[in-house]
């Protein structure tokens, strides 16, 4: 689970509008404590495609049904896509709001980074025949396709379950939940001791006095 | 979908999804509300929309009749068109175009009202508009009789092809006589004659909603009013916020006015409407005073300034909604009969069976407002008078805080001093009004004004008094003496400052014996004539230095007689040396040095005088 931080979207809006000094020195340590995983997991993206047909190129994006295709792997674009942030995401269906997360964003980037945790040998095979809507099988001429792609990927590693909402097979992944779990959970707990010396700093009425002069 | 671990989350969940089920129920009301709203804004905007159509179709029409020469018709045409429209249930905007096209065919009135009632008919009959009918009927009166051949009336083609218009006429009215009639009498026909009253309503009321709008602005032509709009939709912006606490504090008559206007416009939009208008007046009044007077009441709490300014620009509007909902109310009890009758007219024509029980539901609405109205009445005096404990709290919370007030504390120390009445009377009517104690201040005031009134009426006694002896009457003769006396003391004075002595000094030896001349200081001169023969040298020339000294004794003798002595030789002659001192002579050594240096200038003005001064020089 995450750490529940009470006050923390407060907090950031206080510094902002009274410290921000104190803002800028949050964003820094949040770098420094995520910056290095956010590497790390960025190192483990492939600079080239695990399959050789999935590489990026040129084409269109859309099917005759103006539907996006599957995305094909650009390194770049999983690179680009992984990052922290300190922006309010949307709260999830439990109402917890992450304010500070490492995501990643791009397509390709999650496929590569999920690949095979619901299904370690590939969906369902029902090929041309099944619903073309329904996204829960394969529909590939190969019936072998999903497990020969899963493969190609490589192993998928579990992440430390301990600090975040994830837990299980949900942590497991390939770029930034293998960069966590290799973490340790040191990243976390700078992370929150940035927040709480951050917080402390704040709350002694002088720093609020002399910037509000 | 993107892949995230979370680091540092804040649960907002449950309360916002609280707030959000608070923020869709109450916009679920605000959009209930809002559609009530939009009903009357909606009838009111397609009002206005029906009549500003009707008067440019109007406008139009009179144009064309004015260019083929019919403009002296426009009137009866009117008229006609008008009785047609409600006698078959047929709107303006067909009508209109059919008849200006007949009349521009024919330009003929009986010819174009005629062939108007066969267009009607040929347009019940076939289910076509009445424009197509008119079309094909001014065409066929103009010879081209294809158009009416296609209507499909049975028209023989021998008729057709003769081109005879009356003949052709002859055949179609054969066929279609009475159709516009009949299908007048049709339920359909019923409801489109009782849609075109309705819009005809709809259009008086549009006219009026525009004539009132005009009148309330006191704009004297619609580009004044564009502009006042505009103006006020600058203001409105912050009137709104105002709105909306009048309308949180009256939320129960908001509601009834709500109810109401739902019963008016949920069955028969028109004629509720009219039946609850009144009820709606009535709300609005109670609306009105209650709300407007309770926001008033807050803002002079807030700040009595604004306040006053709020209040006067509150009877402002007042004066003007009062105008607006006195002319609504004449006109409600106006459009009210007229509605009695139409109901008579529809239940004489056998439709709005439904009416009855629109004004049913109506009534029982009003009843229900009615209500809502009473216990708003009660809930705005609850609140009235929780506003008068708040404002008797805050009057002791005032009390209590004036302690502090440093101008109040230095008038109640300058209270305790000793003053008079008026000085008293002046500092308590300060403090009054610093404590905002107008029923005090007022009391003062007058204490004051009959003080001031009383010092003024003293001042006219003292104006009016005899004149008071001149007490410096005498006063030329003592300042006289007064002067003697000084100048007699200055004269003293200078007596002192300046005194003149005479002094009488025994100086002057004048002896015959040469041989010992010395007899005191001044008889060094002569003396010093022994001297001079001691340095002459006693074995120099003795004749010379004898004749020298007879000369010199001759000298002297001639002097002293001179002088006026020459009768006192045998003692010492006296000299009379006249002091003058100037005041400084204070001391005994004054004196002497005074007169010696008297007795030097004068032997040095070549005067005689007996200073030994050849010894000086030794």
């Amino acid at each position: 689970m995450p750490t529940e931080v009470k006050g923390l979207i407060e907090l950031k809006k206080a510094l902002k509008d009274y410290a921000p000094n104190l803002a800028t020195q949050l964003d820094d340590q949040m770098g420094l404590a995520l910056g290095g995983v956010v590497k790390k997991a960025q190192s483990y993206a492939p600079v080239t495609s695990p399959l050789s047909n999935w590489s990026y190129r040129k084409r269109s994006e859309k099917n005759a049904e103006g539907k996006r295709k599957f995305p094909l792997y650009n390194s770049a674009k999983v690179i680009k896509g992984i990052q922290y942030s300190g922006t309010p995401r949307r709260a999830n269906k439990n109402g917890f709001k992450a304010v500070y997360y490492i995501i990643n964003k791009s397509a390709e980037g999650a496929i590569y980074e999920t690949a095979g945790r619901k299904n370690p040998n590939g969906q369902p095979w029902v090929g041309r025949k099944g619903d073309p809507n329904d996204h829960g099988v394969s529909h590939s001429n190969n019936p072998n396709a999903g497990k020969q792609f899963i493969q190609s990927m490589g192993a998928i590693y579990q992440g430390n379950i301990e600090s975040s909402t994830k837990k299980g097979r949900y942590m497991k992944g390939r770029l930034i939940f293998r960069a966590w779990a290799e973490d340790g959970g040191k990243a976390n707990a700078a992370a929150l001791t940035a927040i709480y010396n951050v917080n402390e700093q704040f709350k002694r009425k002088q720093y609020f006095r002399k910037v509000t002069k | 979908m993107s892949i995230v671990i979370d680091i540092a989350a804040q649960f907002t969940g449950k309360r916002a999804f609280a707030q959000a089920e608070n923020a869709a129920d109450k916009l679920g009301r605000t959009v209930k509300h809002a559609l009530i709203g939009v009903g009357v804004t909606a009838f009111a905007k397609s009002a206005i929309s029906a009549f500003a159509a009707q008067e440019k179709q109007l406008t139009l029409f009179k144009n064309s009749l004015r260019t083929i020469g019919f403009e002296f018709a426009t009137n009866d045409s009117l008229a006609f068109l008008n009785s047609l429209k409600l006698q078959y249930g047929v709107t303006d905007s067909q009508l209109i175009p059919a008849y200006e096209q007949l009349l521009t065919t024919t330009r003929s009135l009986a010819a174009s009202q005629n062939l108007t009632n066969v267009a009607m008919d040929i347009a019940a009959r076939q289910g076509i508009s009445v424009i197509e009918a008119a079309d094909a009927l001014s065409k066929a009166y103009l010879g081209n009789t294809k158009s009416v051949g296609a209507l499909g009336l049975g028209i023989s083609k021998a008729t057709l092809a003769s081109g005879d218009f009356a003949q052709i006429l002859k055949e179609i009215t054969n066929v279609t006589k009475g159709a516009a009639s009949a299908a007048a009498d049709t339920f359909a026909g019923k409801l489109a004659r009782v849609k075109v009253a309705a819009d005809t309503a709809k259009e008086s009321i549009g006219a009026g909603l525009v004539e009132a709008l005009m009148q309330i602005t006191k704009s004297t032509d619609i580009e004044a009013l564009q502009g006042k709009i505009i103006n006020f939709g600058n203001s409105a912006a912050e009137t709104l916020g105002n709105i909306g606490k009048i309308i949180s504090d009256n939320i129960v008559l908001i509601k009834a006015f709500g109810a109401l206007m739902i019963a008016a416009f949920a069955i028969n939009k028109i004629a509720a409407f009219i039946i609850a208008l009144e009820k709606v007046i009535k709300t609005v009044t109670m609306l009105r005073n209650a709300a407007l007077a309770t926001a008033a009441a807050e803002m002079f709490m807030l700040n009595p300034l604004a306040g006053a300014v709020m209040t006067a620009g509150m009877f402002a509007a007042i004066g003007l909604l009062i105008k607006g909902v006195d002319a609504l109310s004449d006109s409600t009890t106006r459009a009210t009969e007229n509605l009695a009758n139409l109901f008579g007219a529809s239940k004489a024509l056998g439709v709005g069976g439904d009416q009855g029980g629109a004004a049913k539901y109506a009534e029982g609405a009003a009843a229900r407002a009615a209500k809502d109205a009473k216990d708003a009445a009660a809930a705005q005096l609850k609140a009235t008078k929780a506003q008068t404990k708040s404002i008797q709290d805050q009057n002791k919370l005032k009390k209590a805080n004036a302690l502090f007030d440093l101008d109040q504390i230095q008038i109640m120390a300058a209270l305790q001093n000793q003053l008079n009445d008026d000085e008293k009377l002046r500092l308590q009517l300060k403090l009054a009004l610093i404590q905002g104690n107008a029923t005090e201040a007022e009391r003062l005031s007058a204490q004051l004004a009959i003080s001031q009134l009383k010092t003024t009426n003293l001042a006219l006694a003292i104006a009016n008094l005899p004149p008071a002896l001149n007490p410096f009457r005498d006063y030329p003769q003592e300042v006289q003496n007064a002067i003697d006396e000084i100048n007699g003391i200055q004269t003293a004075l200078d007596k002192l400052k300046a005194p003149k002595l005479t002094v009488i000094v025994d100086t002057v030896y004048t002896s015959t014996n040469l041989a010992n001349p010395i007899g005191s200081p001044v008889g060094g001169g002569i003396g010093a004539t022994g001297g001079i023969t001691e340095l002459l040298g006693a074995g120099g020339d003795q004749g010379a230095a004898a004749r020298a000294v007879e000369q010199a004794r001759n000298q002297m003798t001639n002097l002293e007689q001179s002088l006026g002595r020459g009768g006192d030789q045998g003692g010492a002659a006296r000299t009379n040396v006249t002091v003058n001192v100037a005041g400084n002579v204070i001391s005994n050594k004054d004196l002497a040095d005074t007169i010696r240096m008297q007795l030097v200038d004068s032997s040095a003005s070549g005067s005689f005088s007996s200073i030994g001064r050849v010894r000086d020089y030794n």
